[in-house]
């Protein structure tokens, strides 16, 4: 297998003037073309994590970093938050904190403008990154601030996507959204998985969206790596995941119960396809 | 068909206004060469002149004229505040003519025209204003800036400080309505009780606006932004490249030049546009 893309190696972190670490040795691969989800309760250090592979811990953020983070070949202490950026894209929780334009054409090129790129690919990037996020040509002199929650993070995600980058991060990019501006969100991470063969890191609680999409699922808990695995047997330890404050879509939890009292035995089911096909096998063929 | 709207620094304009056939350098120079005019000009009839081509501009842009309406309690507010400060430090020469006299002071026809020349000034001088508001976006200003070859850090900023309006706007009602909702009304309270409670307000706007630009700093670096000074280097100028300036800005332009230079001119060698020249004196 080739080397990784970003490798963590016993990455512990505390912000300045905190005695307790946030991250306590974290090992961590990916590598290109992976779509990674990584979950785990609130203040588990997840977004603490996902600041350290784009290099804002520790260039941005006051306090003490051990073990090593690299990423594309930069280790992120040696290198600079922008020239990281080259290789990865950080979609941030609101939408609105990370607007830095006018306009939703100017936030898209901004970071295309800044890399110096000729006119006509700022052009095809710009149109090609709207195009993917299903934003339309209508908007491109609307302030991004006056868009749906939805429509806002989907502007986000474009202007990120236009840098073409190996690596794209979305740090819980649906927490701030209503359930359509979720659902558009995921649309687009779908059609990223499907089109754009980056690698992709989410930070996410809505596990039933991000399981089909993920190649492999990251548990954090408590500033520790207690798990990693492809989604499949990520989620066939449905009480590992409980105990550690992680909540499976409820049909997960279901099949679960039906496995301990020995009603079911096939795996735990991923999918409305899969589920239907769990149900089927337990009331014998009906139907 | 409902019209559609473009969103400026004040309210909207429909996007066929005729002012966007402008490039947004011109519209930023006409801001900065016709405000000097009412500061040159002291003549009222000319101000008044002025602000009647003002609101013929705002006519012909598609500016909703009832924005200007807002501002009639300022219009008439600021009038009381001259004359006051007119009358009451305008000074006394044995020649003025007293009107009134209010125990020591004395009420003068010379003060009291002084402040309306002032105040007609100052009429011309914010129809200019408002209407530049109401036909500028935010990214007008930092694309004409940029036309005019001023750094992009500069131009940048000046557009980032003003969204950051806008955010602190937000996040002070929003503020304002979570302190309401715990039973913090101020607009209930006297103006004493209202002085020392403002800082439940200030507090937590001022560390909103600290976390806003925590944020912002960080969005700048994860897109690759790179501080250089105020050089601009080679940083791609593509919405710059999206306008092109036409005949119809070169004769504006043209036209807005000749117009001050001929004020200045006029200023410098004659009394043409003082206030001895108007009417307003020979009464």
């Amino acid at each position: 297998m080739a080397d990784p893309v970003i490798q963590v190696r016993d990455l512990k972190w505390r912000y300045e003037g905190s005695r307790e670490w946030v991250l306590k040795g974290i090992d961590l691969d990916i590598h290109q073309g992976e779509f990674v989800g990584i979950v785990g309760p609130n203040d588990s250090g997840k977004t603490t994590l996902a600041m350290c592979l784009n290099g804002l811990i520790p260039n941005n953020y006051p306090g003490v970093m051990e073990g090593r983070v690299i990423v594309d070949g930069m280790d992120t202490r040696e290198h600079s938050v922008a020239e990281i950026a080259e290789s990865v894209g950080f979609v941030f929780p609101d939408p609105e904190s990370q607007f830095l334009s006018m306009t939703v054409e100017e936030e898209v090129v901004f970071a295309l403008e800044n890399r110096e790129l000729p006119k006509e690919e700022i052009e095809e990037r710009m149109r090609w990154a709207l195009e993917l996020t299903k934003i339309p040509e209508d908007y491109l002199e609307k302030p991004p601030y006056e868009l749906s929650g939805g429509e806002k993070q989907r502007v986000a995600i474009a202007s990120v996507l236009a840098m073409r980058p190996k690596i794209i991060i979305l740090d819980e990019p649906t927490s701030m959204l209503d359930p359509i501006g979720k659902t558009e969100v995921i649309e687009v991470l779908t059609e990223m998985k499907r089109r754009y063969n980056a690698t992709v890191i989410v930070i996410e609680h809505r596990l039933e969206d991000i399981a089909p999409l993920a190649d492999k699922m990251v548990l954090v808990y408590h500033g520790t790596v207690r798990k990693v695995a492809p989604p499949r047997e990520f989620f066939q330890g449905v009480d590992f995941l409980l105990e550690h404050d992680v909540f499976p879509p409820d049909v997960m939890v279901l099949a679960n119960e039906l496995r301990k009292r020995g009603l079911y035995d096939g795996p735990v089911p991923m999918t409305l396809e899969e589920a239907e096909q769990m149900v089927r096998e337990i009331v014998g063929g009906v139907g | 068909m409902p019209t559609k709207m473009r969103r400026s620094l004040l309210g909207y304009l429909p996007v066929d206004s005729p002012i966007f056939r402008l490039h947004p350098m011109t519209r930023l120079l006409f801001l900065l060469v016709v405000s000097a005019y009412p500061m040159l000009v002291r003549m009222p009839e000319l101000n008044v002149a002025g602000s009647v081509f003002m609101l013929a501009l705002f006519k012909i842009s598609k500016v909703d004229l009832r924005i200007i309406k807002n501002y009639k309690m300022a219009f008439v507010n600021l009038f009381f505040v001259i004359a006051i400060a007119y009358t009451f430090f305008g000074g006394y020469q044995p020649d003025y003519r007293v009107l009134l006299k209010l125990g020591p002071i004395k009420v003068c026809w010379e003060n009291l025209r002084w402040a309306l020349v002032v105040y007609i000034q100052l009429i011309f001088a914010i129809l200019i204003m408002i209407f530049f508001l109401c036909t500028m976006r935010e990214r007008d200003i930092v694309v004409g800036l940029r036309a005019l070859k001023v750094p992009f850090v500069l131009a940048y900023m000046a557009g980032l400080a003003l969204r950051s309006i806008g955010l602190s706007i937000i996040d002070f009602n929003t503020i304002r309505e979570a302190e309401k909702a715990r039973a913090l009304d101020l607009a209930a309270l006297p103006f004493t009780e209202k002085v020392k409670k403002f800082g439940m307000y200030i507090v937590p706007l001022v560390a909103l606006a600290i976390r806003r630009s925590d944020e912002v700093s960080n969005a700048l670096d994860s897109r690759g932004f790179k501080f250089t000074g105020l050089r601009s280097g080679a940083r791609t100028d593509y919405i710059l490249s999206k306008y092109e300036m036409t005949k119809l800005d070169y004769a504006v332009l043209a036209a807005m030049g000749a117009f001050l230079a001929a004020i200045i001119v006029l200023r410098l060698a004659t009394n043409w546009l003082s206030l001895e020249s108007s009417l307003l004196y020979k009464i």
